[in-house]
């Protein structure tokens, strides 16, 4: 099989350099650009699977590039950025980023988010064919409702009867906030009562199934003071 | 008490003295009016201290009586029925005090209130036999008048008779050979009493005298204490005098003489002109009181002006008219131009239309002709005319000043740019420049300040970003480390520290970013209404895992109704997840955690109790100073930031945030305002 080819961009070359090394340990092709429009130059020369772009860049800033890019091109980009805000995530996601990771980074995490990217957009194409009426999607989580089966970037996830009630139920409204009291009462069909522990404790282990890192969810997130809910992403 | 006291000993003091020197003045112009009047006589001022009979006020009234008597008998010329009526009423006024009996044999006049007739008055030389109980008697023998007292015939003509000035000499104008048949007697009694008909002036005279001597004694003991107390408490009197003479320099020295010279005058015509004669007396006595009183008030005034001399040195003078006119001069000189515009206007109006109405009353008193009525119209019309453009500049001035207290309102709610206008000849013109002024200046710090607010986020970005980049190189590079094999043991464990305190150093940066974010109040929020209680709950549920890790047991008192609150869910998990972060690494093993919730009508209280592992050697708050941590030794992980993050997200969430320590008890309180279900 063919080896990916991912390109990495970013002014700091050590850093540059870390990914790469990081990368091609995973068995992946890796090129490297140091600022926006060196990387725009490699994108519409080379083929390429995946970006890994920082924001605060010379000539051309990682979220000009990413528009650049989206004018033209599919391809998955993660964000690397020492922006940690919230408003920044959802800047960069607007813009089009698939993924956003705040540095200083994990590399094990960054590889993980790598991985399902690539994933996801290799298998893009199946996902296309099997669309259907009793899929439900957001982002890379998807829900197959015939047979209560649940996919994160095409990688099925083991969960028990209960979770699988929960994520159905989250996954059918996504973005809608469920307070505790209203999950309990639609998954185990009985009063609730004193059961925000009860409720957590299986967010949590959904969480730490479908969550490349539990601690910043992408998909499955706690409103605080409210309730819980799926990102519609 | 003791202060009112205190305050009023001076006065006191002064008062004693006051009384003392007047009573004495008062003494000494009665002792001297007295000497005066009576001609120079000292028995006079002894009448009160010696026997009646004795005094010559005794002596003076018996001569009188004697001399009218004396006249009727004599005098053939006075003896109508008229005359000899009014000289007996006289002598029968006194009563059973007096026993008379005269005659004349030139023409056998008789006047009599004895009878029998006092058988030797035939032979001159003899003492005429007296009725028993009258043992004092004038009596003339033909020949010479004696003065019989006890059957004794007192030489009058002895200086210390007492008779000196008495005996008055129109007795012998009438020849002695016609003297040589005339009899004259006139007994007094030894006990005077009093009258019932009538009113006995010998009696009252003997009553008033002995009242008088007390009167006079008593003034005088009561004097001379008055003054012994005064000069016991000389400093009190002293410090009322200073009073009395900063009082006395506020009159105009003008006043102060004006008043002087007045005061002589009175004294000039009352107390030399005044003559009391010899009247009842009571009468004597009020007149040598009111001499007195205009005496003591001149001794007064002069004791005034000379303290104000002594006190205030050359002071006393400085207290002018002129002065005054000087002063008020220069106090206008001082005011400010249109304090001085305004007041010259006011002046001015009042002024002309003063000389205006003067002008007018001139003209009516001095008749009228047919041209008066033209030319009080016209005063009128300029009168008028005057009062219409004054009240036209006031009004003027009433408005400017009314856009200038719009215009400080204005600049108050922070408007910099709109600048005031108003006429360069309107009195506030130079108020209204230099409040311009001060508003460009504080437009120009307001610019200023949020430009250095913005600069102050554009350097915590920076800074962050700086910080982060050579962070993130050293993270992966000992990720990479970490990933070699067949490194000695060694190294292992150096790469071990490295991972462990790059991880620290990004956690303290990330607080650090945090925290000054929020302190400068560039945090973005997210407020919202939320269920606090159900945070709480949320928040415990998913630190379950660290929590049971710890072996603590945790109480928990939270509503199950849902308690809303207006703020940011995310910042204040933040906040809850750091209090019990803490709780666990520094509560004592084994104890218990209390986390409450109660809610009363207008606010929620979120406590978390827990009991310390370590002495709290600290207060309340050191705790919350940046980078202290609980036990001070800075070995274990963590910024130290926690429990300043908490307080700042806590405040920037719209709650309270406070700390109490009670011995090994930490507990921390959230507060907030609740909001209604809708």
């Amino acid at each position: 099989m063919e080896k990916q080819r991912v390109l990495v961009v970013d002014d700091d070359r050590e850093i540059v350099n870390a990914i790469a090394i990081n990368l091609q340990n995973e068995g992946y092709e890796v090129l490297k650009a140091y600022d926006g429009l060196q990387a725009l130059d490699i994108i519409s020369t080379q083929n390429i699977q995946l970006i890994i772009l920082d924001v605060m860049m010379p000539k051309l800033d990682g979220l000009s590039a990413t528009l650049k890019i989206r004018e033209e091109k599919n391809i998955p980009i993660i964000i690397l950025s020492a922006k940690s805000e919230d408003t920044d995530k959802i800047l960069g996601l607007s813009m089009g980023a698939d993924d956003y990771v705040t540095k200083p980074f994990n590399t094990m995490e960054l590889m993980a988010r790598v991985k399902s990217q690539l994933r996801r957009y290799l298998r893009l194409g199946d996902v296309n064919v099997t669309n259907r009426a009793n899929l439900l999607q957001s982002g890379g989580l998807c829900f197959d409702l015939e047979s209560h089966t649940l996919t994160v970037d095409g990688e099925p996830v083991r969960l028990t009867a209960t979770e699988t009630k929960i994520m159905e139920l989250l996954m059918r409204f996504p973005g809608r906030i469920f307070p505790a009291e209203e999950i309990y009462e639609r998954v185990w069909e009985e009063p609730a009562y004193k059961v925000e522990n009860t409720v957590m404790v299986h967010i949590r282990r959904i969480r730490e199934k479908i969550e490349i890192n539990p601690k910043e969810p992408k998909y499955l997130k706690v409103v605080w003071g409210i309730g819980y809910k799926i990102e519609k992403i | 008490m003791d202060i009112k006291l205190k305050k009023s000993k001076p006065f006191a003091a002064w008062l004693c003295f006051f009384l003392a020197v007047s009573i004495m003045i008062g003494l000494l112009i009665s002792v001297f009016s007295v000497f005066w009047h009576s001609g120079g006589n000292w028995e006079a001022l002894k009448a009160p201290f010696i026997d009646y009979k004795n005094s010559t006020v005794f002596k003076q009234r018996t001569a009188d009586y004697y001399g009218q008597l004396f006249s009727l008998v004599a005098d053939p010329s006075s003896q109508d029925t008229d005359s000899m009526e009014i000289t007996k009423s006289v002598l029968d006024n006194e009563g059973a005090n007096l026993k008379y009996y005269g005659v004349n044999k030139n023409n056998n006049f008789l006047v009599q209130n004895i009878t029998p007739e006092p058988s030797s008055l035939s032979d001159s030389g003899k003492t005429p036999a007296l009725p028993s109980g009258y043992s004092y008697c004038w009596y003339f023998d033909g020949e010479k008048l004696r003065v019989i007292d006890h059957g004794k015939e007192i030489d009058m003509q002895r200086l210390d008779s007492g008779y000196q000035r008495i005996f008055h000499g129109y007795i012998y104008d009438l020849t002695p050979k016609y003297l040589s048949n005339v009899r004259v007697v006139l007994a007094v009694k030894d006990n005077l009493v009093k009258n019932p008909y009538a009113h006995s002036k010998y009696y009252g005279e003997q009553q008033f005298l002995a009242i008088m001597g007390w009167i006079y004694i008593g003034l005088l003991v009561l004097g001379l204490l008055l003054l012994v107390l005064a000069i016991i408490n000389r400093p009190s009197k002293r410090e009322f005098d200073r009073k009395l003479a900063s009082w006395s320099n506020r009159m105009w020295l003008e006043v102060k003489i004006l008043l002087a010279l007045l005061v002589l005058v009175f004294f000039g015509v009352f107390g030399f002109n005044y003559y009391p004669g010899w009247g009842a007396p009571v009468a004597q006595v009020l007149g040598v009181t009111f001499i007195s009183c205009i005496l003591i008030a001149c001794f007064w005034w002069f004791y005034l002006m000379l303290i104000d001399l002594i006190v205030n040195g050359k002071n006393f003078f400085t207290p002018n008219s002129i002065n005054s006119l000087l002063t008020w001069y220069r106090k206008y000189e001082k005011r400010y131009t249109w304090q001085k515009s305004m007041l010259k206007r006011a002046y001015m109006l009042v002024g002309v239309e003063a000389v205006l109405a003067l002008i007018s009353v001139i003209f009516v008193l001095t008749g009228s002709s047919g041209g008066t009525l033209l030319l009080a119209l016209l005063i009128a019309g300029a009168g008028i005319y005057l009062i219409y453009r004054y009240l036209k500049r006031y009004d003027e001035t009433l408005s400017d000043l009314g856009k200038l207290m719009d215009h400080i309102g204005l600049i108050k709610n922070g408007d910099m740019e709109t600048h005031l206008e108003v006429a360069e000849d309107a009195d506030i013109y130079p108020a209204v420049q230099n409040l311009n002024s001060i508003q460009e200046g504080m437009g120009t710090a307001v610019t200023e300040k949020m430009k250095s607010e913005r600069m102050k986020i554009v350097l915590i970005t920076n800074v962050s970003h700086d910080l982060k980049t050579p962070l993130t190189s050293i993270i992966s590079y000992v990720d990479l480390l970490n990933k070699e094999e067949g490194l000695p043991e060694h190294v292992n464990d150096y790469i071990r520290i490295l991972t462990q305190k790059s991880e620290h150093l990004k956690n303290l940066i990330q607080d650090l970013f945090d925290l000054s974010k929020a302190s400068s109040n560039n945090l973005a929020l997210d407020m919202e209404k939320i269920d606090l209680a159900r945070l709480v709950k949320q928040t415990l549920a998913d630190m379950e895992e660290p929590i049971t890790a710890s072996g603590l047991t945790f109480r928990i008192n939270i509503p199950d109704e849902p308690v809303y609150i207006i703020s940011d869910g995310k910042k204040l998990y933040r906040v809850l997840e750091n209090l019990i972060m803490n709780t666990l690494k520094y509560s004592l093993s084994g104890s218990r955690v209390f986390v409450d919730l109660t809610v009363d009508s207008k606010e929620v209280t979120a406590t978390i109790k827990n009991t310390a592992n370590y002495e709290m050697t600290f207060d309340e708050d050191e705790i919350l100073q940046r980078f202290v941590r609980g036990d001070k030794s800075r070995s274990s992980e963590g910024s130290g930031l926690g429990l300043s993050i908490a307080q700042t997200f806590t405040e920037v969430c719209g709650g309270k945030f406070f700390i109490k320590i009670d011995g090994d008890l930490f507990k921390v309180e959230l507060r907030f305002e609740t909001e209604s279900e809708n």
